[in-house]
């Protein structure tokens, strides 16, 4: 019987929905992202175990999760419910390591598939597989012990069947919720999401805990149908601890959620039996009607599905934030990086026009040219100089895009891999630069055939004091190559040296520059996929307000109207 | 007493919140003897009625204390100090640590020996083995043992065997407990100095790094110092124990029955205990009271209870709020409190005993501090028998992969116990574990060791880097620094120039006369055909005034320095020390140039050729005295053309090319010889050109010698021309050869001679080059070892300062 009745549209906004959730990423370790991983993460486990899987198939049996804190007592609950040992209950804890889960045998095909909890692997119980009692005493064991692997939880379901079980309804014993496995949390939480029906299993001594009022403060707000159990309550102290309990559930706000108590009794004490049919009567007698009277079970299924819609909205909304951020983040390291390699080019190149390498060596060599000083001295010196300043600039350039990295959120993962010839570089180029110059001069004074009186490399060494050394040095060093050579030549030779020049320069910068870029790119951050994930949402409420079905209200909205 | 304890005892009523008086017959006082004495009377009165009330007190869940002397501890106890009280009392009484000390050698797992092991037996390794650290009485008294022990079982029957037994392993001669008792109080004060030193190198610590490292960073350590200041101004005859622990584990339940009597609110209605309550037990007198560190607990007074228990003098137990309830305010009370006391006993239930909240918050974190930590398994009654031991193997393996050390056979760590608070089973090894730690007085010591144990432990990557070579600033960092400053300076650049200076001097000063007339010639026709080129290009910045230091080889050279030195240190460290060198680099180039031209200016005028101090103004007079030389020379050399053009190719010119470039140096020179006899074109500016330089290389001394000699040669020359000439025309043909040989020696002795002049003057060249290399080395270091490398060595040596600090902080020198 259809539980709830669906249009097509709202099932391919759903899936669209899922795809671009699953598409989002979020590589930089902002503050926030992890949160927003495990977020997203959550959405996707519980559209693809519960949400799509319940709309899709309407007619499919409920699920109802058993789920608490250690200790609690869940396993020994389900034992009793079903009325044979299913579940392993046991002293030690953590005590579920695999969850399991119990439907009638006509049900059995539902849950055999991929339709419910896909990335969970189904066992089945074979005469081997009865779970071992965990007997303290270590008697020997009818039945042969299968050794669970300690190692393989998380990623296993055992599916038994029962009779005992009403038709149209299944039972999932869950990990603890706080379990000291963190696999096993997850999992518990997973499993929790993929509910229909939500019973929280506390203690008498654990009421007052922290973490499982969270969980049922969650399940309120998703407005999911809940039912909570007091368990291993002492018998003296039984109604005086209930009605605790109720009062804090009033002030929380949950007068209205079924409330079943269970004592606490020797047989179940120590994980060695069950417990007796008349502790468990009660919830078992609510758990029959919600699988078997029509009007429960569609209450019960439309609620919790309505309520994981309607949670939906704040979450989708907070990823696609988070994946803005992510966005944003990059952006700005990417201006970063730009801005300082264009703030040192323009230094760099300032500093070439003002003639600040004349200094130091360059200088010296400067002063005693033609004299005491050989060409090719000069142009060492000039190489040096010049190989100096490039040096220098993109190491400035560098340290402050580091410095700056650092401090921005995020940015201390993207720091590239160092590489050594990165240092070389700008001699390299700088090298190649000079070879240049001193190709072309020699090409001009062969064209001139001056060779017996001009001296090619120290023609080039005076163009270099004319390209690096500052206006004064640039007008004399041309008077210079043009009495030697032509105004002409030595124009074109200027003209070619500066240009050659600027694109030394510039190569210098951006290869570091594209060495920083080069790990942002590869993040591939656009701005689309928060534009993507809000415009899946927004499909999506247009094809739920257009649902004909009432209970596509949320009950709370429908309380509110009564 | 006795009677009032009896006569509860008859009654075997159930009552949970009656408010018995603590009970006083266990207690150890200053004496044993009294004690037991007393204990002795008690145990006949209870012997008497264990046999009748066994069965009504083992299956009621009493909550009065006196129900808690169950029969295990009326059989134990009081029987071995009857045992006791036969042996002569010690004189002086820390008895229960001396006994310890003793029964550490078996092994078993009752919480009196493992406590024994703890506080006194580690300290004397041999008590446990039972080796002769008092020679002599040892021996006897192992027999006295055994003697007893066969006595022992003989007389007693099957059900006291067990208790027997343990009570004579427990049962240690008095005589060896004086002289192992009395190096308790030395290794005390040994103890408390150690921690003195450590807190105070962490106070260094934390000075030397203020300003340095974040002070974030820095905040835990700081506070760990603050509160062990604050509580070695505290007596530590009292040692703080918490109970702490998840809601509804039992605290307040342990907590009233070990102090006797119904001091905290034990109730079923979670979360209960809100506000902590204490209870103090008095230490002996003259120790002062346990005000001063109740009020640094900020425990209400109405919460301060007293208590009476000879056993547990020294002791403040004070049960906490819950860590894990719904109420907001209780969990940071926790947090606070447990970085005030000294040790905690943590109480967990079999329901809650892996929930990852007192794992992962609490236990995880605080791995060092195992010897002041006990863990206790309470509820133990809604397990069954055989459970207990699995559970409670459970726990200890969780313990252990929480990083937590069991104090397991005697090794230090902590102690895992099981107790019931409704029954009252296991109380006794709590009390006993719990007196020993408040009797050996070092609980507050210890917990200020294990707090600054893991607070050194998160500061270690602050200050000791792992790989680390060799630290600091090297003979081959400095070298390398001076290097590079000496190439910003152009040193040997100045060098270099300065030795050709020198030499192309000697060469023009001992140049052929030949050669000088034809250096003239081709110069002239040279400059016809390309005119005036190849002027001196001044090293000039549009300042006006010669900078010698290059800017960007000085940063690197300085980067070069900052990251060599920076290289081992960790991270803050590093970052402060190329801070240091950068900083003192900002003024760097503008030093080396102030001090460079303070030292040229003097010098400028004379010409040593590479730098003219002043701008423009100088100019002129460097042509004026560069032109006079020059029309000396050209006046001089007028005559030596046509020998100049015999001597093209003399080897005279070779001298100066030293790189073999052809004829164009030569050219050069030449080209230079002719610019003198331009005019300096007034109006414009003039640089320096190249007949500047030509004419400022240094004149050597013997230059007018030389002319001198060369003149001579062509004197000779022209003579033997002359002879030989007359000799073959006129006089007839036998005195040609003495004009031949005349002219011949001319001839060779001309270049000879130059020659000659050239290699005399290549020494003195090359040590005027390297004077001025070396002068502008010593300028460059000097201004850079004032200005870098004394900061970063500072910091340098207040890093190893901080390193050192740390290391003694450690404990480990």
């Amino acid at each position: 019987m259809a539980i709830l009745d669906v249009q097509p549209e709202l099932l391919t906004a759903l899936k669209t929905l899922r795809d671009r959730i699953a598409a989002a990423r979020l590589p930089l370790p902002l503050t926030g992202a992890e949160r927003a991983r495990r977020s997203r993460d959550e959405l996707l486990a519980q559209l693809d175990d519960y949400l799509l899987p319940r709309l899709t198939s309407p007619e499919a049996p409920l699920l109802a999760v058993v789920g608490g804190s250690t200790g609690a007592g869940k396993s020994t609950l389900v034992n009793s419910l079903v009325g044979r040992r299913v579940s392993e209950a046991g002293v030690l804890r953590p005590t579920t390591r695999t969850p399991v889960l119990v439907c009638h045998p006509d049900d059995h095909h539902w849950f055999t598939g991929a339709r419910v909890l896909p990335d969970l692997r189904r066992t089945f119980p074979t005469p081997q597989n009865i779970p071992r009692q965990e007997t303290p005493d270590n008697e020997e064991s009818s039945v042969e012990e299968i050794d669970y692997d300690p190692e393989s939880t998380g990623n296993d379901l055992r599916i038994e069947t029962d009779v005992a079980l009403p038709a149209g309804l299944a039972l999932l014993d869950a990990p603890d919720i706080d379990s000291l496995v963190v696999s096993n949390r997850d999992l518990a939480a997973e499993l929790v999401s993929a509910a229909d029906v939500w019973i929280l299993v506390t203690t008498a001594s654990r009421y007052g805990d922290a973490v499982p009022w969270h969980l049922l403060r969650t399940a309120r707000e998703y407005d999911v149908t809940l039912a909570t159990v007091l368990d291993r309550t002492p018998h003296q102290i039984a109604t005086e601890v209930s009605h605790q309990y109720g009062l804090l559930l009033d002030r929380e706000g949950m007068e209205e959620v079924p409330r079943f108590t269970i004592p606490e009794l020797p047989e179940s004490a120590g994980g060695s039996g069950l417990l007796p049919a008349t502790a468990v009567a009660g919830l078992r007698q609510w758990l029959s009607r919600q699988a078997q009277d029509p009007a429960a079970r569609e209450v019960a299924a439309a609620r919790t599905a309505t309520g994981t819609l309607a949670s939906l909205r704040p979450r989708v909304v907070a990823l696609a934030g988070a994946v803005a951020a992510q966005h944003g983040a990059v952006q700005r390291l990417c201006d970063v990086v730009e801005t300082s390699f264009a703030d040192s080019g323009r230094r760099a190149r300032r500093r070439l026009g003002n003639g600040e390498l004349l200094a130091g060596e360059v200088a010296a060599r400067l002063q005693s040219f033609p004299a005491d000083c050989g060409g090719d001295e000069l142009l060492n010196a000039f190489e040096e100089g010049l190989t100096a300043l490039l040096g220098g600039a993109v190491t400035v350039a560098d340290q402050h895009v580091a410095d700056a990295w650092r401090r921005e959120p995020g940015g201390g993962c993207c720091l590239p891999m160092e590489e050594d010839e990165a240092v070389a570089r700008p001699g390299f180029l700088v090298r190649r630069w000079r070879r240049c110059i001193e190709e072309s001069v020699e090409e001009e004074v062969l064209a001139a055939e001056l060779g017996a009186l001009v001296d090619a490399e120290e023609m080039a060494a005076v163009l270099m004091a004319a390209l690096l050394g500052g206006p004064k040095t640039e007008e004399l060093a041309l008077g210079v190559l043009a009495d030697a050579l032509g105004r002409t030549v030595a124009e074109r030779l200027r003209a070619n040296g500066v240009q050659l020049l600027d694109a030394c320069v510039e190569r210098a910068l951006a290869a570091r520059r594209d060495h920083w870029l080069a790990p942002l790119e590869e993040l591939a951050t656009t701005p689309d996929s928060q534009v993507d994930l809000v415009a899946a949402y927004s499909a999506l409420s247009k094809a739920r307000a257009v649902l004909a079905f009432p209970a596509a209200r949320t009950h709370r909205e429908v309380q509110r109207e009564r | 007493m006795t009677t009032v304890s009896a006569t509860t005892r008859e009654e075997g009523t159930a009552s949970e919140k009656e408010a018995a008086p603590p009970c006083e017959d266990l207690g150890a006082g200053d004496d044993w003897a009294p004690a037991s004495a007393a204990s002795v009377s008690e145990v006949e009165h209870r012997t008497t009625e264990t046999t009748g009330g066994e069965t009504s007190a083992k299956e009621a869940h009493v909550h009065e204390y006196v129900g808690e002397l169950s029969e295990a501890e009326c059989r134990e106890r009081p029987v071995e100090e009857a045992v006791e009280a036969k042996t002569a009392p010690p004189p002086w009484s820390d008895g229960l640590i001396a006994r310890r000390a003793f029964s550490s050698g078996a092994q078993g797992d009752s919480g009196d020996e493992r406590a024994g092991s703890r506080y006194g037996a580690d300290r004397l390794p041999t008590a446990r083995t039972g080796g002769g650290q008092v020679p002599g009485t040892e021996p006897a008294v192992e027999e006295e043992h055994l003697a007893a022990a066969s006595e022992a079982e003989t007389s007693t029957d099957g059900p006291h065997r067990e208790e027997h037994e343990e009570t004579t392993r427990h049962a240690a001669p008095p005589a060896r407990a004086s002289a192992l008792v009395a190096p308790s109080i030395p290794d005390r004060a040994e103890e408390q100095q150690t921690l003195a030193r450590r807190l105070g190198a962490l106070g260094e610590l934390l000075g030397l790094s203020r300003g340095r490292v974040e002070p974030e960073l820095l905040a835990e350590a700081a506070r760990v110092s603050e509160e062990a200041g604050a509580r070695r101004r505290l007596p530590d005859a009292y040692s703080v124990v918490a109970l702490a622990g998840a809601t509804g584990s039992g605290k307040s339940s342990l907590f009233n029955t070990l102090a006797g009597a119904q001091l905290s609110e034990v109730g079923i209605c979670r979360p209960t205990t809100a506000a902590p309550v204490s209870c103090t037990w008095e230490a002996a007198e003259g120790e002062g009271g346990a005000d001063g560190l109740l009020d640094r607990l900020s425990i209400a007074p109405s919460a301060r209870r007293y208590s009476w228990d000879e056993s547990l003098n020294g002791l403040v137990l004070v049960d906490l709020p819950d860590h894990d309830s719904v109420a907001p305010d209780h969990r940071p009370q926790v947090d606070r409190l447990l970085g005030l006391v000294d040790a905690v006993v943590w109480v967990v239930d079999p329901e809650k005993y892996a929930d990852a909240l007192l794992h992962e918050r609490y236990l995880r974190r605080m791995p060092h501090h195992a010897d002041v930590t006990f863990v206790v398994l309470n509820q133990i009654d809604r397990l069954g028998r055989e459970a207990v031991g699995a559970v409670l193997d459970d726990l200890r393996r969780l313990l252990d992969s929480d990083g937590v050390a069991l104090g397991d056979y005697g090794e230090p760590g902590a102690a895992v116990l099981t107790t019931s608070a409704h029954t009252g089973e296991g109380i006794d090894e709590l009390r006993t574990e719990l007196a020993s730690l408040a009797a050996a007085r070092r609980a507050a010591a210890l917990r200020m060791g294990a707090d600054l144990d893991s607070v050194l432990r998160r500061l270690r990557p602050l200050y000791i880097n792992a790989e680390a070579g060799e630290l600091g600033l090297t003979e081959l960092i400095r070298e390398r620094f001076d290097e590079r400053l000496a190439v910003a300076l152009g040193a040997r650049a100045a060098g270099e120039a300065a030795e050709r200076a020198w030499l192309r001097g000697a060469e023009e000063a001992s140049a052929t006369v030949w050669a000088r007339l034809l250096k003239r010639r081709i110069e002239k026709r040279r400059r016809a055909v390309v005119g005036d080129a190849e002027r001196g290009l001044p090293a000039e910045r549009p300042g006006g005034a010669l900078s010698p230091a290059s800017r960007p080889a000085v940063a690197q050279a300085v980067r070069e320095l900052g990251e060599s030195t920076a290289a081992g240190l960790p991270e803050a460290w590093s970052r402060r020390v190329r801070d240091a060198a950068f900083r003192g680099a900002a003024g760097l180039p503008e030093a080396l140039d102030e001090a460079a031209r303070r030292r040229y200016a003097p010098e400028g005028a004379e010409g040593t050729g590479e730098f003219s101090a002043e701008g423009l103004p100088a100019e002129p007079h460097a042509c004026s005295s560069a032109v006079a030389p020059e029309a000396r020379d050209a006046a001089g050399t007028a005559r030596d053309d046509r020998a100049v053009e015999r001597r093209a190719d003399a080897p005279g010119h070779e001298g100066v090319e030293k790189k073999g470039r052809g004829t164009a140096r030569f050219r050069a020179r030449s080209r230079a010889g002719g610019a003198a006899f331009r005019e300096p074109e007034a109006g414009r500016p003039r640089w320096r050109t190249r007949s500047d330089a030509a004419a400022s290389a240094p004149r050597p001394a013997w230059a007018p010698v030389a002319l001198v000699g060369q003149v001579l040669m062509m004197a000779l020359q022209l003579v033997g021309a002359v002879w030989m000439l007359v000799a073959s025309t006129v006089l007839g043909g036998e005195t040609a050869p003495l004009g031949a040989t005349l002219l011949g020696a001319g001839a060779v002795g001309a270049p000879l001679l130059s020659w000659m002049c050239r290699r005399v003057s290549q020494g003195p060249a090359r040590v005027h080059g390297s004077t001025e290399e070396a002068r502008l080395r010593r300028l460059a270091a000097g201004c850079g070892r004032s200005r870098v490398l004394e900061p970063v060595a500072a910091e340098l040596m207040r890093y190893r300062e901080a390193r050192e600090q740390y290391v003694i902080a450690t404990g480990e020198v």
